[in-house]
Order: C-alpha cells, then structure tokens, then sequence
C-alpha cells in the first residue's frame, strides 16, 4: 500500500492531502470543518482524495477537540486530588501578572481564577507530605482520600488529576491514591504525575489536570471516527499527530490525550523539517504561517524544529510537556488597524473574526483589518480571491481604512502601508524572540512563509530580519496537513535527577537513560513500531546549581563514560555563553531531569512533483494574468505584473515588485526582490 | 473640554519629531521588544531566587538627550517599581560620575539609595551606547534585588535598623567593568561583603549580560535606521506616554483631592504612621503634595526621595493602565515632600524594609485619584507585599554550614471595581512578584510549604466583592531567621460605593498533630492549634477584627519583627490582607454569590449576614424567595451610608473535633448543579 492521507482539523478549514508514495503525486482537498463533530469533516476530506478507504496504508491526522475544550471551558467535569494545603494551586498563577496590557489593570484577573477548567469546589485536598529526600512527614490518610473521592463521585466527575508535591520523584502516595480512585471511582479517566514525573508543581498540576479535562472528550472523539473509518472499509493504523511533533497510534494516546491538544502548527513545522533536510541542504528556517487570526512562528535548527516545555494555554494555565515550539500572535489577515486616543496606531491583537470579518468580504463589517489593507494596497485583487471563488469589495475596504486615516491626515492607501509595515515588525519582533533572543544569528537563516497570508509578509519580515532568502513552499495554504503526512512515531519519557552534573557521573545518567529508553522501546512495539525502526535520541535539563530556569540539551547517548562529562560541561558553557551573554566555570551544572525520546522510522518525504517541463526563464511572460498597480515599500508600481503560479514553470524568474497567485494564496515579491521557480513547484525568493 | 487635545496627526509627528508616524511606532516597539529581550536574559540566567523566581527586577532603555539628561524610553518591569524610579535615577547616577567619563564597554553599578536606588538590596547597572561620533546616545540599565548585601540581617530587610550603617553594603556610582573586562575590586568589594557570593557573582554577571544583550539590540536599531531616526523615535515614544497620561488628566476635574493612610508600627514602636497627600489637579498636570504626612520613623519602614517617582503608580492605575510605562508618563506630575518625614527622610536614615510604605503609596494614590475619576474608581488593595523573608544557615545532611536564603511570597489581593471583582494572589500594583516553586524551593532551603491557600470570607464585601485574604504555612527544618514583609495589621483597606473594607493581616505559630498533620480548611484551622503570633484576637485567641483587640495575647506587639527566630520543626501562618469591595452587596447576583459558597470563599453565613442570600446550609441550594425577602428587609434596615462589616471568617473551630465536624459537613454536600 503506497497511500499515505494527512488530515489536519483548523479552526475553519479542514486541510488533506494524499501523497502516492509509487508515483510521488500530491493531491490536496479542503471542506468546511464540522465544529459538532470534526470526525464528519475528516470522513468528507477523507472522501474526497480517495475512493475507496482501504487503499490508505498510512493515515495521519490532527483536531482540535482537545483545545476547544479547553478553550471554551467545556471539557470533561474533572476532580483533582491534590497534597492538603494545595487546592488553589491552579488560582494563585504564581502570583504574578504578565507585563504586558494587563500589568496595571485593575480589572484584570487570571484566567483561571475567572474562568476556571477546575473549579474550586471540585479540587480536593488529601492529607499527606513527602519530604523532597523521600522522608514521609505525614502519612497518606487513606479514609480521608475516600470520603473526598466519595464528595466527587456524587459531585458527577468524570474524571480525576492526581497531583501531589514531591510525587515526581517519590510517588509512593500518588500511586496509592491512584489505587483508591479505581475503587470509588472504577469509571472514572484518572491521571496522575506520571504523565510527567518531573519538579515543578505549579506546572505539573496544570499537565495533570489538562489532561484530565480534555482526555475524555478526546478519546470519545477518537472512538467515534474509528467507528465511522471502520464503517467506510479503512483497515490500517490511525496515527494521531502530537505536539511534540510525533505520531502516536490512536490506543496509544489514550494514555496521554493531553499531547494532541493542537496539531496544526506543529504539523507546518514537520513539513518545513523536511524542507531543510531535503531540498534546502539543512538550511535554518524561520517559518511564518499566518492565517486569519493569528501567526504561527517557529524555528528549524540543524534539518529540526526547536522544543520547549513553555506552551500556554492561556497566562498561567501552562503545558509543561515538550512540544514543538510554535509561537502564536494575534496579528493575522483580520487583524483591527485601531487608533487610540491620541494617535497611536495598533494592528491586531483584536480581531474581525469571520464574522463579519473585514471590510472588504462586504458582510458589514466597518472596522479597517489588515486583509482591506491588502486590498486597498493591491495585493489582493477582487476578482482572484480564492481562485474568483469570493469577491472583495475594494470601495468598502478604503472606506474602512478612512475612518482611521482621516484623523491622522493619511491617505487610506499610506495607512494601509503603514499597518502592514507595523504588522511586519510585530510578527518580525516575535521572530526575533526566537532566534536573537537565543544566540542564533537570522542572517543565517532562511525564511519559510506558508499559510493564506505567510507569502505576503514573508518578504518584508525577512528583510526585517535581515535575513536573504524566502522558500514558498508549493501549497502554502495546505502545508500543515502536507507536514502531517511526512512525521513519524516519537515518545518521550523523563526521570527526574535533581544532582549536578558531577555528583551523578556516567554511570547514573546511563541508568536513568536506560530506563527511560526501555519504556520508550517497550511503548513503540506496542504501537507496533517495528524494534529495527526504533532510534533513540537524549537529551537533559540543566542549568548552573543555584538558578531556577533549566534549558534542555543533547546528550550523545545511553553509553555515556566518565571521559563525556567534561565535553558535555564544555558545550553547556558555550551554550550558556551564546544564550546569556556569560559562562559560570566554577558552579556546578545541575541536572534537572533526563529524556529518552524513541522515534519510528523516518519516512522519505515526498516532494510534490508538478510543472514536468522546465522553463528556460524567459517565457515568463506566458503566467501573467493581469496588470495592477501594487502600493508596497512606500511607493506606487503601476502595471506590476500578476502571475498565475500554474502556468509558472521550472526555472522561471519573477522580478519583484510582482504577486504570484496561487488560487488559495497570495505571494507578494516585493520591490527589489526576484523570485525563481526551483524543482518541486517552490519558489525561492533574494529579498 | 477638548477632549482630543493631545492627538497629534502624521503630519504632527514628522514635524515635531522628524521621523515619519509608522517608523516612529515601529522604534517605538523596537524599544520595548529590546527590553524584553533584557528580561528573558535576566530572568533565565540569575541566580538569586528573588530575581529568577520572584522577579524582583526591572530593565530598560534610556535616551541621552542633547543636555546630557537621560529619559527613561522603555520598560519591561518585571517589578513594578523600578518603572517610576529609574527615570530618575539613571539621571542621577549618570550626572554624578559623569557621561564623559564613560567608554564602551563601561559599566557604572550603584545601590544607594540616595543616589535614585530603592534600598541597597537593589543593584543597579548602567551602560552608555554612544553613536558613531562616540557621543552619548542611549543608556541600557537594569535593576535586580540579589539576596543578601551585607550588613548584620541576612537578606538585607532589617526593619529595626537605626541608620544606614546597619542594611549593609553601601556602593556609590563606581565602575565594574572597564572596557567590558571586569574590574577586580569591585568584584572583590561585592562577593567578600556578602552571605552568598556565588549567588552574587551570578547575578552580577547575568546583570552584566542583560545590558550587553540590550545594548546589542539597540545597535541594531541604530544600524538600520540611522541615529537620528532612532532618537526622534525615542522622543516620540517618549511623547507619546506624555500625551495620554495628560489627555487622562484633561477628562479629569480639577480640583483638590486628599486622603490619608497609615502603617502599622515601624517594628522599633507600636504607634502606627501616617502619609497624607493632597492631589491638585488642573488642567492636564497635577501636584502631589505630601505636606502633613509623620516625622521620619526610627525603623527602616521609610524611605528617602522613592516615593517622589512611585506615587505615579496611582494615576497610572487608575488613569492609563493599559499602556507600557516610561518616563514619559511621568512629565504631567510635580511632587512636593516634607524633608524629614516618611517620605522624604534625611541620611543617615534606614530605609531596607521600604516596601511596604511603598505599597501604602501605592493604595493612597490609587484611592485619591479614584477620588477624582469616580468612573475608573479602584477599592483599596491589601497594601502589603505579602511576603516572608527567610535565611540562615542549613543543617541538611551534605549541607551542613551552608548560608541559604530566599523570599516566600503568598501575594495579596487588589480591590473591585465598578465592573470586576478583585484579583486574589496577587501583589501590590507597585511591585508584581512572583512566587517561587515550591518542589524546587524545598530542595534549596530546609523549609516545607505546607499551605498557599486563600481564607474563607475575607474580601471586601462588595456588587464586586475585593480579592481574598491569601494565607501561607511553612515548616522551618533548620533555625531560621524570618522577617514578615505584612502591613496592614491595624487599618483596613477599604471598600468605595457601598462595598465593604478588607481582613487585615495576621500571624500565628501553628502545631501539627501527633500524625504529623497541619489542619487547614478553607484556610480555617483549629485554634487550639494556634498561638497567635500578631494582629487582632479576641480573649480566647479568635482571630477578631471587628471586636478582638490589636496584641491581645500575641507573642508580638509587630507586624515587623526583624530576624524571628522559627526553630527547627516550628511552623508559622501569615495571612496578608484582602482587597476592598464595590457596590452594594445586595446587588451582586444571588447565583454568584452561591457559587461563591459553593467553591468554599464565602460562608452560607456571611452568605446571609452581607449578600442577603439564603443559602441551604447542607444542600447548599439557593432559596430565592427567601432571599428577596431578606434582601428586601435588609436594604430598608440599612439605608443610606451603610457599610458592611470588615470581612472576617464566620466559624473558627476551636477544637480539632469542631474542625473535624465542619470538614465533615461540606463533604455531605450534594451537588444542587446539572452534572
């Protein structure tokens, strides 16, 4: 079987794409998202690129369920069993408020003291203490345990979190507790710290009880679109993309829903992977996915995306797992241009929404957002909006820019320009967060703009960055499901150590890694990974002994000797050095915990094949559509060419400033910048 | 009144400032993106727990204008605070040694505090970006509480100090690197006068850091945009905070408006000390005038020129409180203050436990200037940092000798507003810390957190009732010294229209039973558990604050003792105080009220005592006729002028088995909500 599908469920789209792994052809559909039920939107997807589901021989997919359900507070009713003295954990946020709009607002509170997943009544405290040495300084109370577990029973749980401090490394009460909740409660989803058995309670609880809020919904989720696979003839594995980037088969996820709670912007991340390592010569990227709403930032280093374990839901509600690291901001296609009240000007985090969405769609929406801009700028012309499928109203967009370009005495097109020069910088800044802020040096990487809206501010954002070159990937409007279809099984599992470097030496770190690349082995068979496939990969948290905020970083593998330990010291000075601007010889590194990541195999990623004939780049002239004028970089271009991304073949040049339009996308190859058509349909733009 | 008399149109901008509108916002941001960037570094690569976890620094970007003054451009606070006072103190560090005397790559440090510092505990690093002509053209600075300065109380808050001379280390401007390689002396100066060098000597290199990683980005900026571009930018930024503080102060009347507030007790006597300020508003600047406020104090609890720049925290609450802070802000505001008086005390006066005044300030100024913008009114805050100071030495096996330290912060609470409850768990606006993680703080100090919690019933009652009252229990496993950063012991904070004032803050040592277990619910524990430690109780040792007595029975006659000694296996209760409520608690809907019984804030007593709610005592359902016949029967009893009670908790057990029997009642309750 030579089909592989991916499917991937956004917020208004649901994207696929089916890759025929004998003849390399790449065919995409794209339906409306079923927000009821996403499994009738993925059946219909399914449907429409294949004819009879037991062809597919590899299924990938990503949802939303579990992020809705967080995100709308309607997850399942969940108890969480925490130590005595710790029910409001999930309230206090650790106290502080984030620095931004909300640093001196009085009216502010925290998301979850407003609005909580768990509320107060159902987080119940169980008396017991473990010392952080293991020393028991009170005794689990086991009939206590059960007159709350006894409380939540009749409250209606459906679930139940398990948290209690020092569990991470001395879980003997947890796990007796767990053992309790199966007898009150034999029905209930449970979750306890062993999802992520590492220090740091704050945290901990929030993955814990994430979990348990969004497991139900999730596995339910899942059993309805076997049921309905089954049903239309598919016989193969369901493989559920994670946010670590990683495929788990769909029984396995049951034991950890919380990892596929968003699945989009990582699977772009995937694709963009790929990218690097087989068409780009391992070339960093920046990648830039903008849809309608918000950005999606990330970062490939070396032919992989970055991770981190600082993923949020909301200000303080984190996720601490390591996922890949996707950064969200709310500048997007519907992003507000508002005005304060003495003529500032602010793009975005506000929203048009769908509803009634810009100016321009003509659904009565009167407030400027960043797509009117497009229009008024000429990006975007009405009658080639979604391949003609849509129609903008130019007038109605200029009228909008007017109602916060008059006050200012700006041209509404000047206001346009200047928004999305604004936006360019927000999204840029963001960016830099990301690669300045970490020692990585932008001018060595390239810029990968996907996405509705990513190829209309790739170019500008990168010259931000000073960074040279842009790649359009083909489809840039389907490249998350294009991502999803090239990732592989990964699982991960943690040990806390707690120790510097030096006191737990080779030996120790050997055996904690060993385990946890056992468990890592022993999870992938039972996903039916086959044991020659398997690769394991490590890495540790460490930071200097004394500091709070541990950074992870490779290990060279399970046979570490006593001659690694002064190399791994030396690479974390350097790193420590290249990120903080200093390096502490004489202080210990301490080693927070260890990771044993187990991966399947890499499968080869296809490349879409397209355009067979390579043009000699001088016909170009045969893909011009039309010819506008383009208000961009502070100027006016009259008669700036219009190409139509089909009729482009290998080869091609397109010299800025021009806009390439691919149907369900719009890229924009700004003044002074040339784009050339490459092998596989992407284009590469020298900004 | 115009109500648009600061917009300033594009033209406007390139006019006044030579830089196009989209350029300047886009510097503008430049600014603030290079301070945050300066934060990340700060916060990931220090070492003291007050700076990587409790974030008690600030960092920020200054302009050198052509006078050599400096201007405070962009912020990220981290801790409030620092975004009013080193505006000024950049100016007065940089006038005293001198721009001139300053190269690339030199870095002036100075913590005094009478040279713009808050207390010496604070270190504070400056760094001159010069153009491509070597003139002076920005400042990157950066502020961090490391933990321990010197001085004869580790930690550094000594309440009872006299003088300076017993709150440590004291450093005027002085270099500490020359041409980026670090000056040895200085370095010298600072690890060997200090508990815990290698903490120091982390944090003076992440300090060191931060600037450069500033300095980096604002090069970058230069490179792009060209020098003058950038400065007309940072004027504009500047301008711009300017502008909508003094359109703010345009939509308000003028006029004279006054309030006073008192501390507690400066921890050396028991009379408690008054701040007084008059706010004179006209037109689109005002006067703040402390004239009245007490003599300086003999303990630490004052403060030399700080609150000149920290009473803006107030209007900028109330006023503009979605915008980022610089000095721009700060231009509309003159400040007058008494030489010789708790706002303006005169060397060698101590000032190392300043906090709380400041937060005293920082209540003050918000409740006057809610005098003068009823629409944007704020209830009074809890006042306090709410936060416990802990050191000594370890006695864990392999760490024995070992001088360990660090800040337990439970936080305090904010007051309503006309259209939102309180926050809980939550700082003074002037400061905004953060509270450490307990699995990681247990390994580093021999404490045990058993308890962050809030206490039933203590918000200020209110339509929107104040955050609550936050409570916090720990073990010392070593002898430690522990010095209680908790005002608001002896003077509520008060509620606006109708609601109610706050729980003041209380103290009390605490023993476990013979199992070993602390018993807390609702943040209710027997009280014969309890020996009370500071505040008000009553003869038999109830918590009272409507009837009990300040002292009465108390170990303490402070709420700032200075070094407690908690001995091996003694626990300690501190609960801060609570925020004030707004409106008339008749009218905050009965279902809110019922949920605030449901998830255990709110008794089904002070249910029906306050709110006018009837509330199922077991089944916890509401009943709604006899609630509007309660509430009806009420608001005629009460009448105009009616305040409610201080809030305070309902049902203290006295008895383990009367705390037994009301954890056993609540977990009868059925539910009464659709499952």
């Amino acid at each position: 079987m030579t089909v592989r599908v991916g499917i991937d469920v956004g917020g208004t789209f649901t994207d696929a794409v089916r890759i025929d792994d004998e003849t390399g052809e790449i065919t995409r559909a794209k339906v409306l998202t079923t927000a009821h039920d996403q499994s009738e939107g993925t059946m219909a997807a399914l449907q429409r690129l294949v004819d009879d589901p037991a062809d597919v021989g590899a299924f990938h997919h990503g949802y939303t369920v579990g992020l809705n359900a967080a995100l709308t507070r309607t997850g399942a009713r969940t108890g969480m069993l925490v130590t005595a003295g710790h029910r409001d954990t999930m309230d206090h946020g650790r106290v502080w408020r984030p620095f931004d709009e909300n640093l001196y607002d009085p009216s502010w509170r925290r998301p979850h003291q407003e609005r909580p997943m768990v509320e107060r009544r159902l987080r119940r405290e169980v008396p017991e203490r473990m010392r952080e040495n293991g020393e028991v300084l009170l005794e689990l109370d086991e009939e206590a345990t059960r007159e709350e577990l006894e409380f939540l029973k009749r409250e209606g749980v459906e679930a139940v979190g398990v948290c209690l401090i020092n569990a991470y490394e001395h879980p003997a009460h947890e796990k007796r507790v767990r053992e309790i909740v199966a007898e009150v409660l034999p029905d209930a989803y449970v979750q306890t710290s062993d999802i992520w058995p590492l220090a740091r309670e704050f945290e901990r609880t929030f993955v814990v009880a994430l979990d348990a809020y969004t497991g139900p919904p999730v596995v339910r989720y899942l059993e309805r679109l076997e049921k309905r696979l089954e049903e239309a003839g598919f016989d193969s594995r369901v493989e559920i993309m994670q946010m670590d980037g990683g495929l788990r088969t769909s029984p396995s996820v049951r034991q950890a829903p919380v990892y596929t709670l968003q699945s989009g912007p990582v699977a772009g991340l995937l694709g963009a992977e790929g990218y690097s390592r087989e068409l780009l010569d391992g070339r960093n990227l920046v990648c830039l996915d903008i849809g309608g709403t918000s950005s999606d930032l990330g970062v490939i280093i070396d032919g992989a995306a970055e991770v981190t374990n600082e993923w949020e839901l909301e200000h303080a509600i984190p996720l601490a797992i390591t996922t890949l690291d996707v950064r969200s901001i709310g500048a997007g296609g519907g992003s507000i241009i508002g005005l304060d009240e003495v003529g500032s000007l602010k793009v975005g985090p506000e929203s048009a929404g769908s509803e009634p969405g810009p100016a321009c769609y003509g659904r009565g929406g009167t407030r400027p957002a960043m797509t009117d801009a497009y229009v008024a700028m000429g990006l975007l012309q009405p009658d080639l909006f979604l391949g003609g499928e849509m129609k903008l109203d130019r007038e109605a967009a200029l009228a909008a820019l007017g109602t916060v370009a008059e006050p200012l005495k700006m041209d509404p097109i000047e206001l346009a320009q200047g928004a999305y020069s604004i936006a360019n910088v927000t999204i840029a800044a963001a960016l830099a967060r990301m690669t300045t802020h970490r020692g990585y040096d932008p001018r060595e990487f390239s810029l990968l703009g996907y996405g509705a809206a990513g190829p209309v501010h790739a170019v500008a954002v990168a010259r931000e960055l000073g960074i040279d070159e842009v790649v359009i990937p083909y489809f840039p409007g389907g490249f998350s499901a294009y991502g999803m279809v090239a990732s592989r099984s990964r699982v991960e599992y943690s040990e806390a150590t707690m120790s510097s470097l030096e006191g737990l030496g080779a030996e120790a770190l050997n055996e904690a890694l060993r385990r946890q690349a056992a468990r890592c082995r022993e999870d992938l068979l039972a996903q039916g990974v086959p044991e020659g496939e398997i690769a394991i990969e490590c890495a540790y948290y460490g930071m200097y002994t004394g500091q709070g905020e541990d950074n992870r970083l490779p290990l060279p593998g399970l046979d570490l000797t006593d001659e690694d330990i002064p190399r791994i010291v030396e690479d974390f000075h350097a790193f420590y050095d290249r990120r903080f601007g200093y390096r502490a010889p004489e202080i210990p590194i301490f080693v927070s915990s260890v990771s044993a990541v187990g991966y399947g195999r890499q499968r080869p990623m296809t490349l879409p094949s397209t355009a067979a004939e390579n043009g000699d780049g001088s016909g170009v002239e045969r893909a011009v559509i039309m010819r506008e004028t383009l208000h961009v970089d502070g100027g006016s271009h009259p008669d700036s060419a219009f190409y139509d991304r089909n009729l482009l073949r290998d080869g091609d040049e397109v010299q800025g400033p021009a806009i390439i339009d691919d149907h369900l996308g719009t890229i924009v190859v700004n003044p002074g910048a040339t784009a050339r058509v490459v092998s596989h349909g992407t284009l590469r733009i020298e900004v | 009144m115009d109500k648009n008399q600061f917009f300033m149109t594009a033209e406007d901008v390139q006019a006044d400032y030579g830089v196009d509108l989209i350029t300047a916002e886009t510097l503008r941001n430049g600014f603030i993106e290079a301070t945050r960037h300066m934060h990340g570094t700060l916060l990931r690569s220090s070492f003291s727990n007050i700076i990587r976890d409790g974030m008690d620094f600030g960092v920020c970007v200054h302009l050198v204008n052509d006078d050599g003054t400096t201007d405070m451009v962009a912020i990220t606070e981290g801790c409030t605070q620092f975004a009013f006072t080193h505006q000024h103190m950049t100016n007065m560090v940089l006038d005293e040694y001198g721009l001139e005397n300053l190269g690339q790559g030199d870095t002036v440090i100075c913590n005094d505090e009478w040279r713009g510092g808050i207390h010496f505990g604070d270190l504070n690093l400056f760094r001159v970006i010069h153009d491509a002509d070597g003139k002076p053209a920005f400042v990157v600075s950066d502020a961090a509480h490391v933990f321990d300065i010197g001085g004869p109380v580790a930690g550094g808050f000594n309440t009872a100090a006299e003088s300076m001379y017993e709150e440590g280390l004291r450093i005027s401007p002085t270099l500490i690197t020359s041409r980026d390689k670090p000056v040895r002396s200085m370095f010298n100066l600072l690890l060997e006068n200090t508990r815990s060098p290698l903490h120091m000597l982390g944090d003076v290199r992440a300090l060191l850091g931060t600037l450069r990683a500033g300095e980096d980005r604002v090069r970058a900026l230069i490179d792009r945009y060209g020098i003058e571009t950038v400065k007309g930018s940072a004027r504009y930024a500047l301008g711009l905070s300017e502008r909508r503080m003094r359109q703010a102060l345009l939509n308000t009347p003028d006029g004279d408006y006054s309030d006073e507030i008192f501390l507690d007790d400066d921890g050396l006597s028991t009379d408690p000390l008054k701040i007084k300020v008059e706010v004179r508003i006209r037109g689109a600047e005002a006067e703040i005038d402390f004239s009245g406020t007490d003599p300086q104090s003999l303990g630490s609890v004052k403060t030399g020129w700080q609150e000149a720049a920290r009473a803006v925290v107030g209007p900028k609450v109330v006023l503009d409180p979605r915008h980022p802070m610089n000095g721009g802000a700060m231009r509309p505001f003159q400040v007058l203050m008494p030489p010789g008086s708790m706002v303006l005390s005169l060397p060698p006066a101590s000032q190392s436990n300043h906090v709380e005044q400041g937060a005293k300030i920082a209540r003050l100024m918000t409740r006057v200037m809610s005098q003068a913008f009823p629409e944007h009114a704020v209830a009074d805050d809890s006042g306090t940092s709410g936060c416990v100071i802990m050191g000594g030495v370890d006695s864990r096996p392999g760490l024995e000798g070992t001088p360990y330290g660090g800040v337990l912060l439970m936080g305090g609470a904010w007051g309503a507003t006309e259209t939102s409850d309180g926050i809980s768990f939550c700082q003074s606006s002037l400061f905004n810390c953060r509270s450490m993680i307990i699995e990681y703080s247990e390994k580093a100090m021999p404490v045990v957190i058993w308890e962050h919690g809030v206490l039933v019933d203590a918000a200020g009652a209110g339509e929107y009732r104040g955050g609550f009252a936050a409570s916090y229990t720990y073990e010392a496993l070593a002898d430690a010294f522990i010095t209680p950063i908790m005002d608001s012991s002896k003077f509520p904070a008060g509620g606006l229209a109708g609601g109610g004032p706050a729980s003041m803050s209380f103290a009390a040592l605490v023993r476990k039973d013979d199992r070993g277990q602390v018993h807390s619910f609702k943040g209710l524990l027997p009280l014969e558990r309890m020996t009370p430690l500071f505040g008000a109780y009553d003869d038999e040792g109830v918590p009272d604050q409507v009837d009990g007595t300040w002292g009465n029975g108390t170990l303490l006659q402070t709420s700032k003792p200075t070094a407690y000694v908690l001995k091996a296996g003694e626990l300690m209760r501190v609960f801060s105080a609570s925020g004030g409520g707004y409106g008339d608690p008749l009218k905050r809907p009965a279902e809110t009220v019922l949920y605030d019984v449901r998830n255990d804030f709110t008794t089904v007593a002070q249910a029906a005592e306050i709110y006018g709610v009837k509330i199922d005592p077991d089944r916890l359902t509401l009943d709604e006729a006899a609630t509007a016949s309660l509430r009806e029967r009420l608001a005629a009893e009460r009448g105009e002028g009616y305040e409610p009670a201080l809030a305070h908790p309902r049902e203290w057990p006295r008895t383990q088995a009367e705390f037994e029997a009301m954890r056993k009642r609540a977990l009868g309750a059925p539910t009464a909500v659709e499952v």
